[in-house]
């Protein structure tokens, strides 16, 4: 029982051939015009996308990648209509990031097996974590990992929600989880504007984060971080609390407790070549680095320079 | 004076006001001459709009002060009985006259 | 049937509301452009009072959690990210047919907009982009009439041309509800914040706008600068009667009016490098 969008002029046209799908449960928004299907998916996203390649103005590659960017939808199965003769002649999927293909011909009943598949796939995506959709652990170590082994020079990024746990006890672990879903999609837009496809974004797991992307974007990149998560973190306090500029709380004695803020700390190793053999070292470096911009009052970044005083 | 648009700045025109960006900050001072390199210069630095000396350029659809004051009468009279709306009024046309004249 | 009820059944299952075919081939442009950030995307969309309510709407229904909604262009492009705005930009629809009455509007709003902006920066205001930007699309209920009632909004005109009365008096005849109600409606069911669709329901009645007065009167006065100024089209060439409590919220005095005339003469300038291109 699912909410299916279909943005494909040349499947599924008649009510006979919708029977068997809607027969199952689910339901078909079935749309004419593509323009208002995009603005639809994007307001009120379905739970499985049934979209034709080929579309005018290649609108269908446009979505697809938007889709499959954004966070909190790029967990939603993608299913490309494709004409037989792609088929045969193979599809670029690097360019269609699709998560299954169906022939504009099948039957309606083959639409509904893919269609199922899909659905069931999305729901068993290992590594990644659910809150944020990001890679996870695994993936993180593989991709830094990679680096060092194939000598790509990237700087690695820590972050920390710093003051995390007072605003969590305060407000409730709801409001924290959606700070921590505003600061996913702030690293990845960052991120992936300024570093495209050289950079990498995953969630270590509660109010951790790591990236990645080439060293000299390295600090306007965090700049930006910080900045965004400044302007937007204000949006989830009580403004009484944002007015007098830190939390308020009692210990367990009944005595008045002060706590700063929630703010953003990034601690930064530069990768270069030959300077680590191990992802553990990066961790251990990070460690270090994050205990010194930890202490810095308000959000803030650290590179790591002492690479440099090696080299000297 | 006349402000007008960055775009339609040219070679020669003399500032009757310094020229500021968005953030305001300073670029050229009072009574520079504009050259090419200049117009450039401001325009690269995010200056939208700049006050000349002189009323050097008609805007595509600007009319004459005289039709101008004209307009802006006959905009107000609906609501011409009103004191503040006048004074508003006033406001507008006494600050297109100064810089007509200016 | 009743056609308050019509427009509010229509506003409910409002697809998508038609942009200025310029803006959009110049935001279709810089997409193209490999190096175009989103926030100059931005820059470019907080031009076009359409364009902002789509995106505002967007990451309101996306990104519930947010105790307040969002409200600024500039918050809403780092939720959103490039890719979404791109998608914006590529499937917005445009006017089949674009009316000199379209443009002026557009004008109208811009400099209502910047107005607004210089105002609230000069009362200390909190965020002074909230302020624009609710002055921006303050109109966004005389596009629903234009795009979707065009027989109505057919006769409106014509009543305001024939009669010589305010497009809202018009509004209020043929539809028994006017502009600034309409674009509170589609500000409400497309989630924007009170901040600022308040505002806009009470544009022309802002001392009604409780605790956003402030931000409501500062649209009002607007309104009327604006429109005084001759500076593009709000419908129809009157100004519109004044607001007194309203004025008593942001008066301004003569030495300070002078400052304020040369800061929106600059303003106007400025976006006059963006409007006479089309």
């Amino acid at each position: 029982m699912a909410r299916i969008s279909v943005v494909a002029p040349q499947i599924l046209r008649t009510p006979s051939e919708r029977l068997p799908i809607e027969a199952f449960g689910h339901k078909l928004i079935v749309h004419g015009n593509v323009q208002n299907a995009i603005e639809s998916i994007l307001n009120d996203p379905p739970e499985c996308l049934l979209i034709q390649k080929g579309l005018q103005d290649g609108i269908d590659k446009t979505v697809i990648t938007a889709l499959k960017e954004d966070l909190k939808l790029s967990f939603l199965p993608i299913i490309l209509a494709v004409q037989e003769k792609d088929i045969m002649s193979g599809i670029d999927f690097s360019r269609y990031p699709v998560d299954e293909i169906v022939c504009i011909n099948a039957h309606p009943e083959e639409i509904l097996t893919r269609i199922e598949l899909s659905l069931s796939r999305s729901h068993r995506v290992a590594d990644n974590n659910p809150l944020t959709g990001l890679p996870g652990n695994t993936s993180i170590l593989k991709t830094i990992q990679g680096y060092i082994e194939q000598e790509t020079e990237r700087a690695v990024c820590y972050v920390d929600i710093d003051n995390f746990k007072p605003l969590n006890d305060k407000y409730g672990f709801s409001r924290g989880d959606e700070v921590i879903r505003m600061t996913a999609r702030v690293i990845v837009n960052v991120v992936s504007e300024e570093a495209k496809s050289e950079g990498f974004v995953g969630h270590v797991g509660g109010d951790d984060f790591v990236f990645s992307v080439p060293v000299p974007a390295a600090e306007s990149i965090c700049k930006r971080i910080l900045e965004s998560f400044d302007a937007l973190i204000t949006l989830f306090l009580n403004p009484d609390d944002a007015e007098r500029g830190y939390f308020e709380s009692v210990d367990r004695q009944g005595r008045p407790q002060r706590f700063p803020l929630t703010s953003l700390s990034i601690a930064v190793v530069p990768c270069t070549k030959g300077r680590f053999n191990h992802y553990g070292e990066v961790s251990l470096v990070a460690a270090q680095l994050k205990k010194k911009v930890k202490a810095i009052e308000g959000s803030s970044y650290f590179i790591d320079r002492r690479e440099d005083a090696e080299k000297a | 004076m006349q402000v007008i648009p960055i775009r339609a700045a040219k070679e020669g025109m003399e500032l009757a006001k310094g020229a500021v960006t968005e953030d305001g900050k300073v670029l050229c001072g009072e009574g520079t001459t504009l050259t090419m390199a200049v117009i450039s210069r401001l325009e690269k630095s995010g200056v939208g709009a700049i006050t000349v000396k002189g009323h050097p350029v008609r805007l595509p659809g600007e009319k004459g002060l005289k039709e101008r004051i004209k307009d802006l009468e006959e905009r107000f009279l609906k609501v011409k009985d009103d004191p503040v709306e006048r004074a508003l009024m006033r406001l507008i046309a006494e600050y297109w006259v100064e810089s007509y004249s200016a | 049937m009743d056609k308050i009820q019509e427009i509010k059944d229509r506003l409910k299952n409002l697809k998508s509301l038609p942009t200025l075919p310029p803006i959009v081939s110049r935001l279709n442009e810089m997409v193209e452009d490999e190096d175009v950030t989103a926030v100059s995307l931005g820059k470019v969309i907080e031009k076009d009072q359409v364009l902002t309510s789509k995106l505002l709407r967007m990451v309101n229904s996306s990104f519930f959690g947010f105790p307040q909604r969002i409200s600024t262009v500039s918050n809403a492009i780092v939720l959103l990210g490039f890719n979404v705005i791109k998608t914006l930009i590529v499937t917005s629809s445009i006017f089949d047919v674009m009316q000199s009455s379209d443009i002026g509007l557009w004008e109208h709003s811009l400099g209502c907009a910047a107005f607004s902006g210089i105002m609230a920066a000069r009362r200390n205001i909190k965020n002074p982009e909230e302020v624009s930007t609710a002055s921006l699309i303050h109109d966004i209920g005389k596009v629903v009439i234009r795009s979707e009632f065009p027989e109505y909004y057919a006769k409106i005109v014509e009543d305001v041309e024939r009669r010589g009365v305010f497009m809202r008096e018009a509004e209020e005849e043929v539809l028994g509800v006017q502009h600034g109600e309409i674009g509170g409606w589609l500000a409400d069911e497309w989630n924007l914040p009170e901040r600022l669709s308040i505002p806009i329901r009470f544009h022309h009645y802002p001392e009604k706008a409780g605790e956003f007065v402030e931000i409501a009167s500062i649209i009002h006065i607007s309104d009327i600068v604006i429109r005084a100024w001759g500076y593009g089209f709000g419908g129809d060439k009157w100004v519109p009667p004044l607001s007194h409590a309203a004025w008593e919220q942001i008066k301004f005095g003569k030495a300070e009016g002078r400052e304020i005339m040369e800061e929106l003469d600059l303003r106007l300038s400025e976006l006059k490098n963006f409007t006479m291109e089309f």
